[in-house]
């Protein structure tokens, strides 16, 4: 696999405050990337930073294996970006907008702009001034900016930003059709951690500017996985063996009226036999994990 | 290189044509010039000259002067609002994700402006000169209780190319300080408004200073141009400073001006963190 992003030490500090921390990113090829954390983690300012916007106070940058500073021009042929709120020429139409950024990007034809505008569903009021569209309409404008010239590499911060959920689901399906068909690499940063968890296949966790964890979606949900769910009678006796047990850090009965239990997986395999060898019936017993938002608010 | 700024020049203009006020600029230039030119003539009355009658110089300057002035702050208006409505907007962010670099997006600016002052320029010229040719007469201009030629038609038309071409410079100079504004703030409100009031304060400025003290500031030389040129169509004995002349200042003052403006415009251009 061929490293299409690489952040070494990336480091941003606004006077005392620090925004973005010592950041190491790994994005492959062919990669949905979700960029995830909260509202004023970094994501928008480490974007800014990997697209030359805003100068790093330390770090480096590596798209395509080449050096940001160095290659600039070269790199950014091939990456599209929608930096957080989409920004237009109100005046002008779609068609107007896109043909500024045609003529700035180079070597796209004009065929390309009905194109990119039919893909994202603005097509039927392409000549339209952008300043009469709704914010939906702005936001698959600036989805559309980001896709004109073909990239091999898409950068779209907070794409879903006002759409509603059919918007939502036309572009996570037209991301997973670009991503699937011409193996275009998204980076897509977020604060949703369920469109993240829809839409992507690697993730990586910011907070306070300092990365948490970056891996695989399957690895991290594997990793959310904290106990069981077991469904059994008599409960009440169910819930004092499982109480009395030091290696069980949970037990609560849901509102569904299962049991939750939260425990190392290694025990799984005890919780049954305890309950079992104790005449307790267990009737259902599944792995149960916590949200990608409890995961994400526990680390 | 150049295909780059070539492609970001006619993106510029793409946006300069889509523009409403581009359109009512020119159609106030239409109004108001012909409206000077005549009724500066009509309303002023002819001097006690040796002029028989209108003269095409003349009227050219009773338009050309208001004109150009109309001209100089519509320039300021687009030149200050190059930058900081690109800040603005946050269409900043779109143009440098794009494979140029910031010089040459600068530099397609500085082209941008360059044209529309040409374009400014030559649209206030051609309609200052139509109006002046219907109405008046090209010619030699005859003193009526003398009888003699008093000034020779060609003498007339020479001094009134030298005033010109002496009031372009400065004029594209004012393109510059509005570009070296428009960097100053992120506000396209703030940049028009701090581009006029320092244009104007400068203005107002020339018409207070010892002569010597004007002649440093740049927009003083359309002023000084055209007022020579009304001063002589009117039939005054009048002709160009000699220091000026000999020194060529209309040229060497804007131009300092211009070498000052475009690199403090471009370092904080190249050194700003694009956070809109």
């Amino acid at each position: 696999m061929v490293a299409v992003l690489q952040t070494e030490g990336l480091t941003k500090h606004f006077g005392a405050f620090k925004a973005v921390q010592d950041l190491n990113l790994e994005v492959q090829e062919g990669d949905l990337y979700g960029f995830l954390g909260p509202n004023g983690s970094g994501k928008t300012t480490t974007m800014r930073m990997i697209l030359r916007l805003i100068r790093a106070t330390a770090g480096r940058v590596r798209l395509f294996g080449m050096d940001v500073e160095s290659e600039f021009i070269r790199i950014m042929k091939d990456v599209g970006a929608l930096v957080e709120l989409p920004a237009y020429y109100p005046y002008l139409s779609a068609v107007k907008n896109l043909e500024i950024l045609r003529l700035a990007s180079g070597a796209t034809p004009a065929s390309r702009i009905p194109e990119v505008l039919e893909t994202v569903g603005l097509a039927p009021r392409m000549h339209d001034r952008v300043g009469t569209y709704s914010q939906g309409m702005r936001q698959r404008l600036g989805i559309a900016m980001a896709l004109l010239t073909k990239p091999r590499l898409v950068f779209l911060d907070e794409p879903t930003n006002g759409l509603d959920p059919h918007g939502i689901n036309h572009i996570r399906g037209v991301i997973q059709e670009l991503n699937r068909r011409d193996g275009v690499t998204f980076v897509i940063s977020s604060h949703l951690l369920h469109e993240v968890e829809l839409t992507c296949n690697r993730v990586g966790m910011i907070k306070q500017g300092k990365l948490l964890v970056q891996d695989k979606l399957d690895a991290i949900i594997a990793r959310t996985i904290d106990g069981l769910r077991i469904v059994c009678a008599p409960r009440e006796k169910a819930l004092g063996l499982l109480g009395s047990q030091p290696w069980i850090k949970e037990t609560r009965v849901e509102p569904a009226g299962s049991v939750r239990v939260i425990c190392p997986a290694e025990r799984f395999a005890d919780v049954n036999g305890l309950l079992v060898s104790n005449g307790v019936t267990v009737s259902e017993l599944t792995p149960a994990r916590k949200t990608l938002e409890e995961f994400f608010l526990s680390q | 290189m150049i295909d780059r700024i070539g492609r970001l020049t006619a993106a510029e203009f793409l946006k300069l044509a889509s523009q409403p006020f581009f359109y009512v600029s020119l159609f106030l230039l239409v109004l108001f010039i012909p409206t000077f030119e005549l009724g500066t003539a009509i309303f002023a009355g002819q001097k006690e000259t040796a002029w028989k009658s209108l003269n095409s110089v003349q009227l050219f300057a009773y338009g050309f002067k208001p004109g150009l002035k109309i001209a100089t702050y519509v320039l300021l208006i687009f030149s200050s609002m190059m930058f900081a409505g690109e800040f603005d907007r946050g269409t900043i962010k779109n143009l440098l994700t794009r494979p140029i670099t910031r010089l040459e997006f600068f530099i397609a600016k500085c082209v941008t402006i360059t044209g529309l002052a040409l374009l400014l320029f030559g649209f206030v010229f051609y309609v200052s000169s139509v109006v002046a040719l219907l109405r008046g007469d090209v010619g030699p201009v005859w003193h009526d209780s003398q009888y003699y030629i008093h000034r020779d038609g060609s003498v007339m038309l020479a001094f009134a190319r030298k005033a010109v071409l002496m009031s372009f410079l400065a004029f594209v100079t004012a393109g510059f300080m509005g570009i070296l504004v428009s960097n100053l703030t992120e506000s396209s409100g703030y940049s028009v408004a701090i581009a006029l009031v320092a244009f104007l304060v400068s203005d107002l400025a020339t018409g207070m200073l010892i002569d010597r003290a004007k002649e440093k500031l740049f927009m003083y030389y359309p002023s000084y141009a055209i007022d020579k040129l009304t001063q002589f169509g009117e039939g005054d004995t009048t002709r160009w400073a000699p220091h000026i002349d000999e020194q060529m200042l209309y040229l060497t003052v804007p131009s300092f001006y211009i070498i000052v403006f475009i690199p403090l415009a471009f370092s904080i251009f190249r050194s700003r963190n694009i956070t809109a």
